[in-house]
């Protein structure tokens, strides 16, 4: 079967987990100049708005080490409210690099809205801190090729904070025992329990510029965006309807939906060579708009359709959600199968855990065996996003060497990959 | 939705989306325009607008930039659809005379008009689809404080010609506008601009010299490195970036095959960077090293590679396994046949890791190493490198007098790939030895070799000693069919060794797990125990529990009164092992009167342990089957193990029987232990309760063990006493096509009169968890795009006023004795007392539900009453019913 993680390949992947233990372990066991596996991983968070704040910052614990030593962002409310959450022994900020000159502080999440993800990431790769990324990872694909470099060269601890692959480690196996056969096609959409809040997380195209608010530094909320007028709903939450910044809904709900799907069809190394979106067209050039289905085919013949069933025609009610030559598993969540019991058929075949959070892979330095996607397997299913989004925008069916990460004789397309940022800001 | 203009006049033939011809018609671009969305509901057949609009080439561009609107004015959202549908349009693959006329066409408006907001629209649009054309339309703008980033945009994306232009409005730029040149010289790697940065590095400080800098990294030229390396020196984030453009520097010098040069940059940076604090630095200066000298950099990775600093070892490995070529490849495998023998191992090691097949040879002369780590490691290499041909090498150690060593080869063969591998492992197992065939046996096994399962059948018929037989029944877990299972069941009863006929029983659980039609399988087994003398018959019943159902369970039944005492002891002993708690009832009538004591004692602890097995049975009922078991409990040891299971129901009636034996000398620490178990189970239901009576357990056990943990249970419940953490859970409820954001207003059954929904059960508490006083719904009830509830009744002494803390991820809405008392639908993580509301509780059982909705990530929530001055409220009970 072409393209599918073989037997060495995947089993590979674990021993290369536990192969970085073969030199570890002397460090990490005996305590010599190793962190111990009780010292208290710090970190920062810089974006503090809904997930920073809620998901991040934690309540640091009088009379123990604090976890939380900064916090920063651009609006002082938010500021605000995460001192306020972190408790004695954090600090705030306004700049995020003085906060990666900070020697205590061994990871960072970045949880400002994208179009500041892959660029701060990268300088606190540079500055010899590990991150811990929301998604999307990036807001274009060329920002995914400077984060790879940067964690590679730096050898970083990397991750993106979407859903994560834990809960699919079942449905990994009963593709890649080949129970279903090859290739495969999958399906992502709310009947599937993948929403993915396209009219939610639409921009405004008639919106007239308001006054900044005072507690808000919009220069650096921008920062390496275009600068435009400032109104309340391009910033803060509904950021995400503005292509400067994120990509709508696509960019809200697309990594935890898709990554998963890479993962399970062994498409980590690699993307689609045809991306077909049906869509309105032409799309605003500021405001993120409506979609109704996109359609990535991959080189083996497998499909990922994911369908927002919020505009346009809809897609039969009865199809399966995943679909192959020799058998269909009929729901996301559930482990209905036709035939039935592939789940219990495919118990034994091994497929290596992913459970390390962020503290855990500090700790050891395994950027391996994580919970979440790493930054190569999130650059791949990010990219996806990025290719839906230049499919809807340019309203072209788009062919892409998956390879070579260009477009094939599409040279318009080609401009979405990479993007220039305003000064000072670059990749 | 598509509307016919009202006047016409040109007419353009265009081509929809399906390809199906329509006539567009209308008087002008404004006609046109007219039918794109004002907002962002568009429909597919707009894409017409735009392809009458191109027709209208550089005319309809000019009608349709009249039609924008200063953004306080707005109101031209359709004009910007269409101005950047064109710009779209023509960057496609549609032929090069339309994209230049735009491109003209747009740079000549941007030069017409001096209107700041619309120049920026225009010249942003050009970004898409501009090229060299446009250099000369736009350059004079590039230090404009508006027009500069979107000039600068265009010109980058001409690449070389932009080259000039650019470097003559160096000087002429102010503040950012400057650096932005500066760092779009750097983006088109303008060599001819490498003498004018280096002399804003020299004279210039703070983000202009930085930018410099970095421009001269990306540009490439070996000969600012000296320069570069001297300005990365400095302190903290600029010191970060400076590093960055040095060693970025480093890696165009090697793209352009200047490796001398590159390496050497690399060298200052690996050689000269701080041990530990500046280890990514030095990291990336390693890695550079490796890719610019090849085999000559691998002493420093490996010296990397053995060092103490953890974050360095482990990426210097992950360094010499990808470093590419076949000459690093080569320098690792000499220093696997060189030197000491750790450092033999980890080369070994690392080229395992490589899987350059070239290492195969120094694997295959490693097997038989003296040094068991050298030999071990050696072994793996040739399982994860070889192929079909490695297979005889491996086969040939499992011969080994080396237990290590035979183990080791065993899961070698499990690495490598390929049908190939699974003949080769077949064909070894016609010459091997019997304890290397086991081996072989199991790898065909787990390798899942299904093409090889009648040769491993053949071995469970007739392989010559008990042990090769095993290992083919244990592949043929693995590999049987629904066909194999009669030959599993004249294993079970033909063969005389317990181990044999224990293997055979689980393959045929095993292989029937697999079996859509379960039922079929459980009569096989069930039909060949009237055939089976006494030790099949007790093997059959002791694999019938792990296939469990109502088939299964009647054919232990028939067996209760057999004449073997052997086999009356399998019926108990399978009953006792049932998954669910049915054969309960059998086991109670059995403790009280089987025949033998043994049968009797082992009933006992069979329905004990059934007694805890079923979560939603409620607690009550299960309190009552203890008091049965401890009715027919005959001696001390009994009554203290049903006190033991007593102590895993946490209920306050669980509690009274409990403090019942507190008197009882023989059980009274057994009583105490399952106290303390009880309370920690009640999880906050009756802190008043709980309280007395782990003091109570403190006043009179002698247990160092119990004490501690009636001691910790007190500390519990002193911090953690009144957030509510007995609940019960229902859910997780999803509708389809319901935003998450909208989960908290749709009803879902649990808060419909008279709907059932998915039930209510008691999830477990982690008292260990970093957030004790919250429950983990992901735990109780994983879901995503979905909300979940959790009740429990409230008892107060009083009617009184209260506030009510709360804290949820993500939305939260409550019920308290039916009406709604908060809903906030946030997007948030648990953080306890995140809201607060002001609630009346009145006096005696008050219902309290909560309601928590789910996008994805973590699920939870917590809740507690509190005195409206913040304080405590005392007599409050819990009881999750």
């Amino acid at each position: 079967m072409p393209n599918r993680i073989t037997r060495r390949s995947f089993i590979g992947r674990a021993a290369a987990a536990v192969a970085a233990f073969t030199i570890v372990p002397s460090h990490v066991i005996a305590g010599r100049r190793g962190r111990r596996p009780s010292d208290t991983v710090t970190r920062a968070v810089i974006g503090t708005g809904g997930m920073g704040r809620g998901a991040h910052v934690t309540e640091n614990e009088p009379g123990k080490p604090p976890r939380t030593l900064a916090v920063c962002d651009v609006d002082k409310n938010h500021l605000g409210e995460a001192l306020k959450k972190a408790g004695d022994g954090c600090d705030g900020y306004a700049d995020f690099r003085r906060v990666l000159e900070r020697k205590d502080v061994d990871f960072v999440v970045v949880a400002t809205p994208p179009h500041w993800h892959a660029l701060i990431s990268i300088a606190a790769l540079q500055a010899g801190k590990d991150v811990l990324c929301e998604k999307p990872m990036t807001r274009f694909i060329a920002e995914g090729w400077a984060l790879k470099r940067a964690v590679d060269r730096y050898g970083r601890i990397f991750m993106v904070n979407s859903y994560g692959r834990g809960g699919f480690m079942k449905l990994r196996k009963v593709v890649a025992s080949g129970l279903l056969g090859w290739p495969l096609t999958v399906r992502l959409s709310p009947r599937f329990g993948c929403e993915f809040k396209i009219k939610m997380w639409s921009g405004r195209t008639n919106v007239k510029p308001e006054p900044v608010p005072k507690e808000l530094d919009y220069d650096m909320w921008l920062g390496p965006a275009p600068v435009k007028p400032y109104f309340e709903h391009r910033v803060h939450a509904s950021f995400r309807g503005y292509w400067d910044y994120d990509g709508g809904g696509l960019g809200d709900m697309g990594m935890h939906w898709m990554d998963p799907i890479q993962y399970v069809l062994g498409k980590d190394d690699t993307g689609p060579v045809r991306i077909e979106a049906y869509a309105p067209w032409p799309q605003h050039p500021d405001a993120a708009g409506l979609w109704g289905r996109v359609t990535f085919t991959y080189a083996d013949g497998c499909r990922l359709i994911i369908e927002s069933e919020e505009w346009g025609e809809k897609s039969p009610e009865n199809l399966p959600f995943i679909e192959g030559p020799k058998g269909k598993i009929l729901h996301r969540e559930e482990t209905e199968t036709d035939p039935p019991g592939l789940f219990e058929q495919a118990e034994s075949f091994p497929v290596p855990p992913r459970w390390n959070y962020i503290e855990d892979a500090v700790k050891t330095r395994d950027n391996k065996n994580i919970s979440k996607p790493d930054v190569h397997e999130a650059h791949r299913t990010v990219s996806l996003i990025h290719l839906a989004n230049i499919a809807i925008r340019t309203g072209r069916t788009l062919n892409w060497d998956p390879q070579a990460e260009k477009f094939v004789g599409d040279a318009g397309a080609q401009r979405f990959v990479d993007v220039p940022m305003r000064a000072p800001w670059h990749l | 939705m598509f509307r016919v203009a009202t006047a016409v006049i040109g007419l353009a033939l265009v081509l929809d989306a399906g390809g199906a011809s329509r006539a567009q018609t209308a008087e002008t671009a404004a006609g046109l325009i007219e039918q794109l969305p004002a907002e962002t509901e568009g429909g597919k057949e707009q894409e017409s607008v735009i392809r009458a609009l191109a027709a209208r080439g550089a005319g309809g561009i000019r009608e349709t930039a009249a039609l924008l609107k200063a953004p306080e004015e707005g109101g031209d959202a359709k004009a910007r659809y269409a101005l950047h549908g064109l710009a779209v349009w023509h960057g496609g693959p549609r032929g090069e005379a339309g994209r230049a006329e735009f491109v003209r066409a747009v740079v000549e408006l941007v030069r017409e008009t001096d209107v700041a907001w619309k120049r920026a629209f225009l010249v942003q649009q050009l970004a898409w689809v501009g090229s060299d054309e446009s250099v000369a339309g736009l350059v004079e703008f590039v230090i404009d404080d508006t027009l500069g980033d979107p000039a600068l945009r265009v010109l980058e994306a001409a690449g070389k010609p932009a080259e000039k232009p650019l470097l003559a409005a160096l000087d002429k730029g102010k503040g950012e506008a400057r650096l932005a040149v500066i760092q779009a010289l750097g983006r088109i790697r303008a060599a001819g601009a490498v003498a004018a940065l280096r002399r804003l590095v020299e004279e210039e400080k703070g983000a202009v010299r930085l930018g410099a800098l970095e421009a001269l990294g990306n540009i490439g030229d070996g000969s600012v490195s000296g320069m570069m390396l001297k300005a990365a020196a400095g302190e903290g984030y600029e010191k970060a970036k400076a590093t960055e453009a040095v060693l970025v520097l480093a890696r165009r010098l090697g793209e352009a095959g200047k490796m001398g040069e590159a390496a050497e940059i690399y060298r200052e940076v690996w050689k000269g960077r701080a041990w530990r604090e500046e280890t990514h630095a030095r990291l990336h200066a390693l890695r550079g090293m490796a890719e610019s000298r090849g085999p000559d950099a691998m002493p420093d990775v490996l010296e990397a590679v053995a060092s103490d600093d953890v974050a360095l070892s482990v990426a210097a490995k992950d360094i010499a396994v990808t470093a590419p070529g076949a000459e690093i490849t080569r320098w690792w495998i000499g220093r696997a046949q060189d030197g000491r023998p750790s450092a033999r191992a980890a080369a070994l090691d690392i080229l395992k890791e490589r899987g350059d097949r070239a290492a195969l040879a120094v694997m295959k002369s490693s097997l038989s190493a003296e040094v068991e780590s050298v030999r071990l490691v050696a072994i793996a290499g040739a399982g994860r490198l070889g192929g079909a041909e490695a297979v005889p090498w491996l086969a040939g150690l499992l011969g080994s007098g080396d237990e290590a060593t035979r183990k080791a080869a065993g899961e070698a063969l499990l690495w490598i790939p390929g049908e190939a591998a699974n003949d080769a492992v077949a064909a070894e197992l016609e010459g091997a030895s019997d304890s290397a065939r086991e081996v072989l046996l199991g790898v065909l096994g787990a390798r899942g070799a299904a093409a090889h399962r009648p040769k491993v059948l053949g071995f469970v018929r007739g392989g010559k000693t008990a042990g090769v037989r095993v290992a083919a029944i244990k592949a043929m877990a693995v590999l049987g069919a629904f066909e194999d299972l009669s030959v599993m069941v004249e294993a079970v009863l033909k063969r005389d060794g317990e181990e044999e006929k224990n293997a055979a029983r689980d393959s045929f659980i095993t292989i029937s797990g697999r079996q859509k039609d379960r039922d079929s399988c459980v009569r096989l087994l069930r039909e060949a125990v009237p055939g089976s003398g006494v030790a099949a018959r007790c093997v059959i019943l002791g694999g019938l529990p792990k296939l469990g159902g109502d088939a299964a369970l009647e054919g232990v039944r028939r067996e209760v009164a057999h004449e073997s005492i052997e086999v009356r002891e399998a019926v108990v002993r399978a009953l006792a092992a049932w998954p669910d708690d049915k054969p309960a009832p059998d086991l109670l009538e059995l403790a009280k009167g089987a025949g033998e004591e043994k049968h009797r004692v082992l009933a006992l602890r069979g329905y004990v342990r059934l007694a805890g097995v079923n979560k939603w049975r409620p607690a009550e009922e299960t309190v009552k089957m203890h008091r049965a078991a401890m009715a027919a409990a005959a001696r001390a040891e009994d009554r203290k193990l049903v006190l033991s299971g007593l102590g895993k129901v946490g209920h306050i009636t669980a509690l009274e029987m409990a403090e019942e034996y507190f008197e009882d000398k023989e059980t009274k620490e057994e009583a105490a232990a399952a106290a303390v178990g009880v309370v920690t189970g009640m999880r906050g239901t009756d802190p008043a309760k709980a309280e007395g009576t782990l003091k109570r357990v403190l006043a009179m056990t002698g247990s160092e063990a119990v004490r501690k943990k009636a001691k910790d249970a007190l500390d519990y419940l002193d911090k953690y006493g009144d957030y509510i953490t007995a609940w019960l859970v229902s859910g997780p409820y999803h509708e389809k096509g319901l935003d998450p954001e909208k989960l908290l207003d749709h009803a879902f059954p649990p808060e419909k009169e008279g709907e059932k929904g998915k039930g209510w059960w008691r999830p477990e508490q982690d008292p260990e968890s970093e957030q004790p006083y919250a429950i983990d719904l992901n735990k109780a009830i994983w879901g995503e795009n979905c909300a979940g509830y959790l009740k429990t009744e409230v008892w107060s002494p009083r009617a009184q006023p209260a506030v009510l803390e709360l804290g949820s991820d993500d939305g939260i809405k409550v019920w308290l004795n039916g009406v709604v008392v908060h809903t906030n639908n946030a997007w948030r993580g648990v953080v306890a007392g995140d809201d607060k509301a002001d609630v009346n509780l009145k006096e005696g059982w008050n219902n309290l539900m909560l309601k928590v909705s789910q996008g994805g990530g973590d699920w939870g929530a917590c809740a507690r009453f509190r005195a409206p001055d913040g304080g405590r409220l005392e007599g409050l009970r819990v009881k999750p019913e």
